[in-house]
């Protein structure tokens, strides 16, 4: 290599390096903030509150490759921010839009895979830089066109929709916002967990004596002997028909491993389990979600190696979509450690 | 028995890009580089060399993985040489996407370093998505044949007659393919085998290609799946053949090769034909990155004293403009078939230096009458100066967004 394509390489490193570290300067004021330039800064901005056209970057979906951009905030809830995944990969389909370089790409922003979600599911993010507001404006705008049907994009956007990677990617990001989803909701259980407590946490007694009364019903005596149980009570929510596992691993327990056994009546089971390496001793919540985002329960659950739970719904899931949802309560904002779809065909 | 296990037969470096060697793997390298970046923002001179060295093995890998370290530079939009084999153009390589990498998408790796310890993945990801890049817009012919085997493919994994081997492995270039549910996912090692399996597989692609020419290059949307739909119904002939198991790759290159062919012999008649008069270069070190120029050039005499604005909204921006015209000409029946076929013609063969076969081999190829070509081309020749006019006041103005019924409009 010349010495001179050497310097030419280093100065341009230098150059990029600078804009990505100097272009929010510490301390801006929130309302204050000029347009066109990106960057991050050291403390990633963590004081402001997050305004449209920000990039944040998250450690729940850093996996996934994609910051997240903060396209609008809710008129009538303004806790809630619609955020859109932003990468810089070479796809651009009919849903998405590019941000060219001289405005703070190259990004393409996947407007399909919008999510509204708390804002304090970004308390843990890190706000590594920054677009004009009007790309969030533009990018909500396409939302809302692609939600509503009436944006078809042009040819090539058409022809990149059916280019497999691209494909390959779009299931990426469906996971990635499903993984944002899930961040949003736990942020939300938290806040609410603080102030109400569950009133059937505080009866362990009563559920013991439950979940004794359901084995010997069940006539697994002997078994339950061996299983630490714990019964989710789901009469408030009046739920009907069973519960069907569907892409949720199965298998035998090996050492170390943690178990959880969901079962529904009349049904097979749905077990999670979780390797050592998968899984810390701690603390962990364990959440049924409904279409939509509505938690339907929530339950604490404390997992270490070699552990089995087997919880039961006591009354059968509607047919419908579900997801089980198992989040450490311990980090700030709450991470999810799993997430599995749960579909309940009709009896 | 002469066997390999498929899943332990692949070289460590070609299921991914990989890491480079082993302990340069270990050391995170990149991460390092970036974490010392996003501090001072002045690169460590010994670790940007061991970054260079590091993208240069990985390169090195996916051009394989990928079959194109056989392939002419000229495929990547490299010019100058014929071989990667030749340093300086792995060089020129390793220095653009080291641009890509740590100068283009340097704030969001550094973003993402604020969350992961480890970014290595990701940048092992854009070295990927560097080469595919490269790839679809200088190589459009050998990329359509990639999408459309990959999405037979996928077609055929729906469906139930294709499996994949190593059960949860994504389709890639590695992926073992089975043809049938009870077949050991063992692939030959007896090189008589191999080379027997070989010439069934490229026996087979020559003869898929003959069926589904023109519109395995040239149909677009629905029809583009159809063609795909077409193909994966057609695997199970690989059974008959012996072979039951093979990489995914193992399905393309034949099928790649052949289509090259084919390209070549519908070229080789226009271009034999300058070459004798001397009015072309006779080595491939012309430059061949010259898709906009190419379509442009088809249409008028001279380059427009606006090409250049033009040339800085890319060439995707063109395309993108002449693909909306032929598209709104859908309805005119035949003529917007014929038209549309045409033009994803010229599309894909904006970056082959060869001049333009002739009429009736033209004709002949894409199923067009030949009455009806210069019609054709005249059309699309206005189409092309249209486009021109939009896109040289766009650039003039500013930077393009596009709206949401597809016309450009100034951002």
């Amino acid at each position: 290599m010349s010495d001179e394509a050497r310097q030419r390489l280093l100065a341009a490193t230098r150059h990029a390096a600078e804009a990505a570290r100097g272009a929010v300067p510490a301390g801006e004021p929130a309302g204050g903030r000029r347009g066109g330039r990106r960057g991050g800064r050291k403390d990633g901005g963590a004081d402001e509150p997050p305004v449209p056209g920000d990039l944040y970057a998250l450690a729940a979906t850093a996996g996934h490759a994609v910051e997240w951009l903060v396209a609008a905030r809710h008129e009538a809830q303004p806790r809630h921010l619609l955020l859109v995944p932003a990468d810089s990969d070479p796809w651009v389909g009919s849903a998405d839009l590019e941000v060219p370089a001289q405005d703070g790409g190259p990004l393409v922003l996947h407007c399909h895979h919008a999510r509204w979600i708390d804002a304090a599911a970004l308390a843990g993010g890190h706000r590594g830089g920054r677009l004009e507001a009007s790309w969030g404006a533009a990018a909500a705008e396409r939302w809302r066109a692609v939600e509503a049907g009436t944006h078809r994009g042009s040819p090539v956007e058409r022809e990149t929709d059916d280019d497999p990677e691209y494909r390959d990617r779009n299931r990426e990001l469906a996971a990635a916002a499903a993984a944002l989803a899930a961040l949003s909701a736990a942020a939300e259980h938290a806040r609410q967990a603080s102030r109400f407590r569950n009133p059937l946490a505080s009866v362990p007694l009563l559920r013991a004596v439950a979940a004794m009364l359901l084995a010997a019903l069940l006539g697994v005596g002997w078994w339950a002997m061996e299983l630490r149980r714990q019964v989710i009570d789901l009469r408030p929510h009046n739920l009907l028909s069973q519960v069907v596992a569907e892409g949720l691993p199965m298998g035998g327990q090996e050492r170390g491993e943690v178990k959880i056994v969901l079962n529904g009546e009349g049904s097979p089971p749905v077990v999670l389990v979780y390797g050592e390496e998968q899984l810390k001793t701690g603390s962990y919540v364990l959440q049924l979600v409904a279409a939509g985002g509505r938690i339907l329960w929530s339950e604490g659950l404390t997992l270490g190696p070699g552990d089995e739970w087997a919880l039961w719904l006591r009354e059968p899931l509607p047919a419908g979509d579900y997801l089980l949802r198992l989040v450490d309560p311990a980090t700030s904002p709450p991470q999810l450690v799993d997430e599995e779809t749960l579909h309940v065909s009709a009896p | 028995m002469n066997a390999l296990r498929a899943t332990a037969g692949r070289d460590a470096g070609s299921s991914a890009v990989g890491s480079g060697t082993r302990s340069e793997g270990k050391e995170r390298v990149f991460s390092e580089y970036l974490r010392r970046l996003a501090e001072s923002a002045e690169p460590d001179g010994d670790l940007f060399d061991r970054v260079l060295r590091l993208l240069r093995g990985a390169l090195r890998r996916e051009l394989r993985r990928r079959g194109l370290w056989e392939a002419p530079p000229s495929f990547l939009g490299v010019v100058g040489g014929t071989s990667w084999r030749d340093e300086g153009l792995l060089d020129e390589l390793t220095h653009a996407c080291y641009g890509y990498n740590f100068v283009e998408r340097l704030r969001p790796l550094i973003a993402q370093l604020q969350v992961k310890d480890n970014v290595d993945g990701l940048v092992f990801r854009n070295v990927r998505n560097f080469v595919y890049e490269l790839q679809r817009d200088h190589d459009p012919l050998g990329h359509r044949a990639w999408e459309v085997v990959r999405t037979a493919v996928d077609v055929a994994l729906a469906e139930g007659w294709v499996f994949v081997a190593e059960e949860g492995k994504a389709v890639d270039h590695d992926c073992v393919l089975s043809l049938a549910a009870e077949a050991d996912p063992w692939l030959p090692d007896d090189p008589l085998e191999a080379a027997r399996r070989q010439a069934a597989v490229e026996a087979l692609a020559a003869l898929w290609n003959a069926d589904l020419l023109p519109d395995l290059v040239t149909a677009r949307g629905r029809a583009r799946h159809e063609v795909a739909a077409k193909l994966a119904r057609r695997l199970p002939e690989l059974v008959g053949e012996g072979v039951t198991v093979l990489r995914f790759r193992d399905l393309l290159d034949p099928l790649r090769r052949d289509l090259r062919q084919r390209w070549a012999a519908l070229f080789w008649e226009a271009r034999g034909a300058e070459v004798a008069r001397g009015q072309v270069e006779t080595t491939q070190d012309a430059d061949v990155d010259a898709s906009f120029t190419r379509v442009l050039l088809l249409y008028q005499p001279a380059p427009a004293p606006d090409e250049a604005a033009i040339r800085r909204l890319g060439f995707r921006a063109l395309t993108d403009c002449i693909a909306r015209e032929v598209e709104a000409r859908q309805e005119d029946g035949r003529l917007g078939s014929y038209l549309s076929t045409l033009w994803q013609f010229l599309r894909t063969c904006a970056g082959t230096p060869d001049p333009m076969p002739s009429q009736r081999k033209l004709a002949r190829f894409l199923h067009i009458p030949r009455d009806r070509l210069p019609e054709l081309h005249e059309i699309l020749g206005e189409m092309v100066q249209r486009c021109q006019r939009r896109l040289a006041g766009l650039a003039a103005r500013g930077a393009v967004a596009r709206d949401p019924e597809g016309g450009e409009e100034e951002r």
